[in-house]
Formats: structure tokens, C-alpha cells, sequence
């Protein structure tokens, strides 16, 4: 690559350039005017799991965004996680690894259910989440009974969830960068990633190229649904009491930390690493507003504005000429030409 | 064209079946209410053999005439269900007529807690032969304290020879379901309906038309703002400017009058968490000039939201010697956010009761990590209180439109943590016989 390659790659804006930026300024600010011991011990023990744990969904999530869909189900599956961790444990550590193999069985089920009737019939994939997420959130009430037998989670794991490594880093944290890392090297370094990849980001191209295509959208699905139910594991075990309000939190913010991370929501290629930054930034974010005292209601209007603001860009990073051409417009001369959709 | 017509052959197909699933789908409902109803009157023979049902018990207007005095056996109770020794004029003549009802309802024959307990355990069944049908709509019912309520209106029911049919719904925590779940108990027939309101006014026209369709209604604990007589007949509720008084004053005892506050709130806006914060502060402001609010936080009411607010007051960097939160059970959450960031907890000040949270407290007594307590009883003895107040109304006599619960902050004790029973275990001040608590958590 010589030195022209090297400063036009520089040039080019990408989402990982944006949201890199982003995360550093965001630290600034929450440690120099906020809170002033963002990185203090204290601080790190308790933001680091649960903001672990939305990197992980989040990522989920951005596989089937890579497809062009949107997963509602997301909620649903991760209290289903907590509700099958208490249930089939019983609260005790004996029960633990049952409770883990039926979890991973569970979302490997969802994800094929929801894979099959998105890729597989073409259904919509946000009627289809959506109506998977009610079928999980009834099934949960048969399966959990009245009352759930214990309402903590085995012993072991809640001494794990909430151990430090280090410095009040956890080893939530640990495993949210290793998954990182791992769907990462998985997209871009191995032949199955790569066409998992060219399958969620252009089927068409990816079926002529001989690859079933369809088979690896589903794919995305599957792997989804179980970045759902380690995330659930953990916040089960991070929480200690899971309820049926574990996964509440994490729809909207895991939409957020993707879109945060340059993916189109009408699909395309998606990176783990943008995606993680994306986590990281919205949750400073509403973690900085709570620090602050404000309330719920503008929390949410923040991280509203933050998604619109986030599509925006998105918008902008991968249609510059549509971008240049509307500005142009604006200034009133006249328009470059726009590519054409073959193009 | 030829694609178009299969395509509109499909269309007609999936119609069909579509259709045919719905008719099978009410055929069952139909066929399972029918059997449900048979098996349900099944059960009550046996229940009525052996002296469960009501109607055996003498007349029905002299077996469902209340006494509003208080007799050692209601005392007990009421210091029961308070969590500290009763005092007279904690409850109005309708909650002591409550009471007394209640003590009868503890009484049970192995058949009524049979009955009790299949009850319990649907949606719907028959208590025995009366003619009015008691529904209670809860907003959300996925909880063990909601699960122990039903029992209490379950058992408190049990008492009115006039009450033939129970039928519970419950929302899920969906307000159209909520509104939906009113219109059905109106079509259903129930003339007594018992609610656990958790969306306030935006359920009072669905009130309003069933009210006007005949039924009398009665709302729980949280109260429904501005709701008039025409929507709600009587509210059984917590008075939460006091009880945001009454925190502040507990926190003043335990911190001696001196130190910093956090208020711990629900989901943001919510009217209860408004209410009490601002008569929370204005008792401080007024009566300890030393004590001040250093944080506010909101919450879900969830352990995971409590814990976020949590580590967000640590990272403040505020003081704060007390926390007063309008839910115990999440409080865990909070205590163990300090621990996690190598902090000893503040004293905790909450309302309701959580065995989860005095476990949690008692394993702490003589650490480091040592922390005060108080909570409130856990308040599920007010749907019988809510139900004695409508059969009143249904009897002809006058009720009170707003009946105010004691709210009492006890500091905890070992002997409030019950072994063997889950964390979500709303304690002993529920009134629901152990024999059958038992069965309700072996259920699960």
C-alpha cells in the first residue's frame, strides 16, 4: 500500500472513526465534568457489568440488523434466560450447568423459530420478533408456575458475575471484550464468518455466488438469540434476584449501541468492535445524566435523540454522494448525478 | 394472471383456516369453560359436604353481616398484619370488620384449603353457591406479593356466602389489557371487582362504564388520583404524603437526627413517588434542619434499575447516610452496589417487606458491611379490606370513598426472616394460613 492508498483510507469516514472519537470524548467528559472518578475502583465495579452485559446483546443484535431486520424478541429471550436459570437450578449450584445446557438449547430454538419465519417465509422480521417475543413471554408463565422456586440464582454464579479481575474490572467486562474480539476475528478471518457477512449484507449477490444464502441469514439469527441468552445468564447472575423484568432494559439501548456503531438498519455490513463503542457511549451517557440527577423521562428523550442522531450519521458515512448532492441543492447550483442503484 | 388467482387461492385458504382456528379455538374455550364449571362444581360439593361452603353456614345475610368490634382474635390479627402491637384508630370500622372476617377465613377445613388452593391456582372457579361473582383485575400479577393478594381475596371471599363465582385476570402489565381485562369482568358479569391499579387514571372510563353497568369497584394500595365514587366506589390505599413523612421521621431516628438523604423512587413521573418525595423533603426542611436530600433516583422498581441507581449515587460522589425507597425487595440490589464499589451500605428505610432483604441484612449484622433497616409491613391483607368495603356497598351501608392503610416502619429483626421461603417471600405479615403458603410455593 503506498503512501496515496494510506492517506485516502485516512479520508475515508468510516462508523468506527466516528464513534471512536465519540467514546474518547464521552470519557473525558464523564471523568473531568461529571463525575471525576469514572475510573476509580468504586465506579468500575459497578458500571462494568451491566454495561458488559448490553455489549454482548448489542452485538447480538447487529447480526440481524446486518440482515436488514430488527429483533424485538430480545427482551423476551433475555428473561427467559433468568427464569430458566431459577427454575431449573432451584437457586442451588448443583442445577447450574442443567440450567445453562437447557438456556442454550432454548435460544437456539428461538433463534431458528425466528430465523426460519423471517428468511425462510419471508415473513417480517419486526411482526415476527415481535409476535416470538409474546410466545417466549407466555411460555415463561406455564414454564415458571405461580411461583418460581427460588428467587436467587445459584450461589456460584452470582459470586462470579460479580467478582473483579482487577481494579474493579469484572470479569463480565472480560468476557464482553473476548466476545468482541471473537465476533471480530469470526467475520473477518474465517471463511464461515465471510460468508455470513456476504449473505446478510447482499443475499442476491451472495446466492449467485453459489452460497445458500438463506441458510446463513438464519444463521445470524441463532447466533443472535444465544448472544441473548449469555447476556441473560450474566444479568441473571449480576442481579442475583432476575425477575420478569430482566430483559426490559435492553431493546431499545442494544437498537441504539448498533445504529451507534454505523450498521444501516436496512442492512449491510456490521462490525462488533463499532458496535461495542456504541454500547459504551450510549450507557456513559445515561450513566452520566444519572450521575447528574436527572430524571428518567429526559434520559430517555436523550437516548431518542441519540438514535435519530445516529441514523443520521449512519446515513451520512454511507451515502456521501447523496449527501454532497442534497447539500448542493441547498446551495442552489445544480446536483452531481446520483449513482444508480446497479451502480 | 395465472400467478394472481393461485395467489388469491391462497389468500382464501389461509382465510379459511384461519377462521377455523378461531372457531376451535372458541369452541375449546367454550367446551373448557363448560367442563372447567362442571369440574369447578365438582369440587365445591365435596367442599360444601364437609361444611366449606358458605351457604351451610346459617342464612347469607346473617353469615356475611359484619362486626366491627374488636375481639382479642382481630387484635392479634391486625398486629399481625402491621408488623407491630395494633394501636386503636390505626383501622376505620370497615377494616376491623376486615379483620374479623379475616379471622374467620384462617380457619379452614382441609377441604376449603383444597378449594382455596385450586382456586389460587386458576383463573376462574366457584367458591360456592352465591349469586354475585367477585372479579379482581390485577395489573400485573408475575409476582410473589401479587400471587399472595389473590390468595388473600381468594380466602377473604370464602367468608361472603353471596359470592358464588371468582374470576381473576391479569394485565400483564398492559394498559389496554388492563382497560380490556375491566370491560370483561363487566361482560362476565362480576359485580364486585377488586384492582391493583398500576397505570392511575388512564383506567378510570374503563371504572366508569362498568360501575354504570352495575358493578361496585375497589382499588388496592396504589391509589388512582382524582378518581371520583362514580369510578372507583371505594380506594383502599396508602396515604403516601404521610408515609413520605413518616420515612424522613425514621430516618431521623436512625441517623440522630444528622446526616444526608438519597430518595429512591419508581419509574420516572410516577404520582406515589412525587407525592411522598415532596412531603419527604418538607418534613425534613420543617422538623430537621441537619438532615438534608443529597440525591434523588429513579427506579423501575426492578433489582436491575435499582442497582443503576445505585451506582450512579455512589459515582455522585454525594454522602448519604439513609436511602428511603417506596419498594423493599430491590433494596438488595442497592446494598450489594456498595459492597460491589467497597462501600458499607447506607440504612435503608422501605416500603413493603421482602424476606430476600432481612436474609440480606441478617447475614450482615457484626461485618463491615452492617447496615440499618426498617420496612413496612408487606400490605397484602388490603384487597380484604378492598372486598369487605364493596360487599358493604353491595349490603346497602355506605363506605368511606378513600380508606387509609397504617403504614408503620419497623426496624427489621431476625425473627421477620422465614427459612425455607423464597427472597420475594413478602413475610409474616401476610395472612394466609402456612399450611397453604407452603403448597403455593410447592406449586411453582
Amino acid at each position: 500500500m503506498n503512501r496515496r492508498d494510506v492517506l485516502a483510507q485516512l479520508r475515508t469516514v468510516t462508523p468506527l472513526k466516528v464513534i471512536g472519537p465519540g467514546v474518547i470524548l464521552i470519557l473525558i467528559f464523564s471523568e473531568m465534568v461529571i463525575s471525576g472518578g469514572l475510573l476509580a475502583q468504586s465506579t468500575l465495579s459497578t458500571v462494568l457489568p451491566p454495561l458488559s452485559i448490553l455489549i454482548i446483546i448489542a452485538i447480538g443484535q447487529s447480526f440481524v440488523v446486518g440482515t436488514g431486520g430488527i429483533d424485538l424478541s430480545v427482551p423476551a429471550t433475555v428473561t427467559l434466560t433468568g427464569v430458566i436459570i431459577l427454575k431449573a437450578s432451584e437457586g442451588k449450584n448443583s442445577g447450574l450447568l442443567e440450567a445453562l445446557i437447557i438456556c442454550a438449547v432454548a435460544c437456539i430454538l428461538i433463534g431458528l423459530i425466528n430465523g426460519i419465519l423471517v428468511e425462510g417465509l419471508r415473513l417480517n422480521p419486526l411482526v415476527v420478533t415481535l409476535a416470538t417475543g409474546q410466545l417466549i413471554l407466555g411460555f415463561m408463565r406455564l414454564y415458571g408456575g405461580e411461583i418460581l422456586p427460588a428467587s436467587n440464582v445459584p450461589p456460584q454464579l452470582a459470586h462470579w458475575a460479580s467478582d473483579t479481575i482487577v481494579a474493579g474490572v469484572s470479569y463480565l467486562f472480560l468476557i464482553a471484550i473476548v466476545f468482541t474480539l471473537v465476533g471480530t476475528v469470526f467475520l473477518h478471518r474465517f471463511v464461515q464468518g465471510r460468508r455470513l457477512v456476504a449473505s446478510s449484507a447482499a443475499e442476491r449477490s451472495a446466492f449467485l455466488a453459489g452460497l445458500s444464502a438463506r441458510r446463513y441469514r438464519i444463521l445470524a439469527y441463532v447466533i443472535a438469540a444465544l448472544s441473548y441468552g449469555l447476556g441473560g445468564v450474566l444479568a441473571s447472575g449480576e442481579v442475583g434476584t432476575p425477575d420478569l423484568t430482566l430483559g426490559d432494559p435492553y431493546l431499545l439501548l442494544s437498537i441504539v449501541a448498533v445504529v451507534l456503531g454505523g450498521a444501516a438498519l436496512s442492512g449491510g455490513r456490521v462490525s462488533p468492535v463499532a458496535t461495542m463503542l456504541g454500547a459504551v457511549f450510549i450507557y456513559l451517557l445515561d450513566y452520566d445524566l444519572r450521575v447528574k440527577g436527572l430524571s428518567g423521562g429526559l434520559r430517555e428523550m436523550v437516548q431518542g435523540a441519540v438514535l435519530v442522531l445516529g441514523l443520521t450519521l449512519a446515513f451520512v458515512i454511507q451515502n456521501p454522494p447523496r449527501v454532497r448532492g442534497l447539500l448542493a441543492r441547498l446551495r442552489g447550483s445544480k446536483a452531481p448525478q446520483e449513482p444508480s442503484a446497479a451502480a | 394472471m395465472v400467478r394472481k388467482t393461485m395467489a388469491g387461492r391462497w389468500y382464501l385458504a389461509l382465510l379459511m383456516l384461519a377462521l377455523v382456528a378461531v372457531l376451535g379455538v372458541v369452541a375449546a374455550g367454550c367446551g373448557g369453560g363448560g367442563s372447567s364449571s362442571s369440574s369447578e362444581s365438582t369440587q365445591s360439593e365435596p367442599a360444601e359436604e364437609e361444611g366449606a361452603g358458605s351457604a351451610e353456614e346459617g342464612e347469607a345475610e346473617d353469615a356475611s353481616a359484619g362486626s366491627a368490634e374488636v375481639t382479642p382474635a382481630t387484635e392479634e390479627l391486625m398486629s399481625k398484619a402491621i408488623g407491630v402491637p395494633y394501636e386503636e384508630g390505626e383501622f376505620e370500622e370497615v377494616g376491623i370488620e376486615a379483620f374479623n372476617k379475616a379471622a374467620e377465613s384462617l380457619e379452614l377445613t382441609p377441604a376449603q384449603e383444597k378449594l382455596a388452593f385450586e382456586c389460587w391456582e386458576k383463573s376462574s372457579c366457584t367458591l360456592g353457591s352465591g349469586e354475585l361473582t367477585l372479579g379482581v383485575a390485577d395489573g400485573f400479577g408475575g409476582n410473589t406479593w401479587r400471587k399472595m393478594t389473590k390468595m388473600e381475596s381468594i380466602l377473604q371471599a370464602m367468608t361472603y356466602p353471596e359470592i358464588g363465582k371468582y374470576v381473576y385476570l391479569d394485565a400483564e402489565g398492559d394498559l389496554a389489557k388492563m382497560q380490556a381485562n375491566i370491560r370483561s369482568l363487566s361482560a362476565q358479569g362480576a359485580q364486585v371487582i377488586l384492582t391493583y391499579d398500576d397505570f392511575g387514571t388512564a383506567v378510570v372510563p374503563a371504572y366508569q362504564a362498568a360501575q354504570r353497568a352495575g358493578a361496585v369497584i375497589s382499588n388496592y394500595v396504589g391509589p388512582v388520583d382524582g378518581a371520583s365514587t362514580d369510578a372507583l366506589t371505594s380506594q383502599v390505599v396508602v396515604e403516601w404524603c404521610q408515609t413520605g413523612k413518616t420515612m424522613a421521621d425514621s430516618a431521623a431516628e436512625v441517623l440522630h437526627k444528622k446526616g444526608s438523604i438519597a430518595l429512591f423512587g419508581g419509574p420516572p413521573g410516577n404520582p406515589e413517588g412525587e407525592v411522598w418525595w415532596g412531603c419527604a423533603e418538607e418534613e425534613l426542611s420543617e422538623k430537621y434542619p441537619e438532615l438534608s436530600v443529597s440525591y434523588k433516583g429513579d427506579t423501575e422498581w426492578t433489582p436491575a434499575s435499582a442497582a443503576k441507581a445505585a451506582s450512579a449515587a455512589i459515582a455522585s460522589g454525594k454522602p448519604i447516610d439513609a436511602i428511603l425507597y417506596d419498594y423493599a425487595e430491590p433494596s438488595i440490589n442497592i446494598v450489594e452496589a456498595y459492597e460491589k464499589a467497597g462501600k458499607t451500605p447506607p440504612a435503608i428505610i422501605a416500603v413493603n417487606q421482602s424476606n430476600g432483604l432481612v436474609k440480606n441484612w441478617s447475614e450482615r449484622q457484626g461485618t463491615k458491611n452492617a447496615y440499618a433497616l426498617e420496612q413496612t409491613s408487606s400490605l397484602a391483607y388490603a384487597s380484604r379490606i378492598s372486598l369487605t368495603a364493596l360487599m358493604r356497598k353491595v349490603n346497602g351501608e355506605e363506605v368511606p370513598a378513600e380508606i387509609a392503610l397504617p403504614v408503620v416502619f419497623v426496624p427489621a429483626d431476625k425473627s421477620q426472616y422465614e427459612q425455607g421461603k423464597p427472597g420475594s417471600f413478602p413475610g409474616p405479615t401476610v395472612l394466609v394460613p402456612n399450611s397453604l403458603v407452603e403448597k403455593m410455593l410447592a406449586a411453582g
